[in-house]
């Protein structure tokens, strides 16, 4: 494979591991990482709603400090309490991952062309 | 460092793994140590609470190696298993059914989306790759697949959510685009082989064992899945998955625990509901039944799923 071709080449001109690591295993990773932040920044405000709806066991004093977007959209969704709101609150949580998304977008076409996703 | 000998002559293939510092290995050794026995601890606290009797886990809790051996759990869920194998029948059908119908259809698109000939290949790129970057908003799906495709209560609302993933056709198209040389594509085409052909005859033949990978990615991701029957399936209780079913039943225990505490309850009525109540080794045991397929499947097929991380690796 042509990874091991430059892990041979920098082994003959006697490069530790760290730089080894630096200059090779590093800047081949670049492009999949930034494809995996783009993919999960959009994400950012979602935490997914079994996590903390379930272990807190939907108890009263706990709101305070287990409540998320998707805990709170998950429970008024099943107790029935104002669902305009819960929308409204899931619509800022969509337009905030928009907004980063695109903002990530042109940051990578600015700073490290050819490895943005659109 | 490897010695191999050749003819005699004795010749050194070096590794990337030769020069590393001893603090990097005993630093690793210790983290993949300790993220191992996070996730095998409780399958195995799990296994060995189903196969204990139900009084010696209230009084000695949860342990490694049961305290006193009993087969009750099992023997009260196969005395009416009607349930059970319900649920089973559901999450099989689930499985299968999205994982056929998903690599077909993910594998049509990847292939498409790799061939210079078609004209809005970046296009559909594009509006594929716009629902899995944004967050879906909870309220607005939900009101889309339960009022506008009418997937409430229906068998195919398991189907059609988990079919089709962006990040599949990522991995798919990857493949395509650097396993399937070109030439063979265009030889194909010079004998007169249309796009279809093309497709199933000498691309999809090529691409297997990523397809096979892809395909065991889907069953897992359905057979594990809880959330999707936890909203969409209400009061038909033959579409109960076996993930959903033991939901379900933590959630009735949960519930009456709660309305003992808030004094709902009659002391002797309870005592009458808690001889009927599952217990904490009926749970376990059939957590137990309904995480054994994927227990029993990983080993056999391992390989696929190592070789399958890392086909797709780039764009």
């Amino acid at each position: 494979m042509a990874v091991d071709a430059g892990y041979e080449a920098a082994l003959i001109d006697g490069a530790s591991w760290w730089q080894q690591v630096k200059h090779i295993t590093l800047p081949l990773l670049k492009p999949t990482v930034i494809i995996m932040f783009i993919n999960s920044i959009g994400h950012i405000l979602s935490t997914g709603s079994a996590l903390y709806y379930y272990i807190p066991r939907n108890s009263g004093p706990l709101y305070d400090v287990t409540t998320t977007i998707d805990s709170y959209v998950f429970r008024s969704l099943v107790w029935g309490s104002n669902y305009a709101q819960s929308a409204a609150v899931s619509v800022f949580q969509s337009v905030v991952g928009c907004l980063l998304v695109l903002l990530t977008n042109t940051l990578v076409k600015r700073f490290s062309p050819g490895d943005e996703l659109f | 460092m490897k010695v191999i000998t050749r003819n005699n002559r004795l010749f050194y293939r070096r590794n990337f793994t030769d020069n590393v510092p001893i603090g990097v290995k005993i630093f690793s050794y210790i983290l993949i140590t300790a993220f191992a026995i996070t996730c095998l601890m409780p399958v195995l606290i799990t296994i060995s609470s189903s196969f204990t009797d139900e009084e010696a886990l209230a009084i000695n809790g949860y342990r490694l190696i049961p305290s006193k051996f009993s087969f009750d759990a099992y023997t009260y869920i196969f005395s009416n298993p009607k349930q059970v194998l319900r649920g089973f029948g559901v999450s099989v059908f689930s499985a299968v059914t999205t994982t056929i119908l998903g690599v077909f259809i993910m594998s049509m698109f990847a292939y498409a989306i790799t061939r210079p000939s078609f004209p809005w290949r970046k296009q559909f790129q594009f509006f594929g790759f716009l629902p899995s970057l944004l967050p879906g908003t909870a309220v607005a799906t939900f009101i889309v697949y339960s009022q506008w495709y009418g997937l409430r209560d229906n068998i195919w609302v398991y189907v059609l959510i988990g079919a089709i993933s962006m990040f599949n056709i990522l991995i798919l198209s990857t493949y395509f685009r650097t396993s399937i040389p070109h030439e063979v594509i265009e030889s194909a085409q010079i004998d007169g082989a249309g796009e279809l052909t093309t497709c199933f005859k000498i691309a999809f033949p090529m691409a297997l064992p990523v397809m096979a990978t892809i395909a065991l990615f889907i069953t897992v991701a359905q057979w594990n899945d809880v959330n999707t029957p936890l909203l969409y399936i209400v009061q038909r209780d033959d579409l109960v998955s076996l993930q959903l079913l033991l939901n379900r039943i933590e959630a009735n225990i949960n519930f009456l625990t709660q309305m003992e505490s808030a004094g709902g309850i009659s002391t002797a009525d309870l005592a009458q509901e808690q001889k009927a109540l599952p217990s904490e080794a009926f749970k376990m045991a059939l957590t137990v039944i309904a995480i054994l397929p994927m227990l029993v499947s990983y080993p056999f097929f391992q390989q696929y799923f190592i070789s399958g991380m890392t086909v797709g690796s780039i764009k």
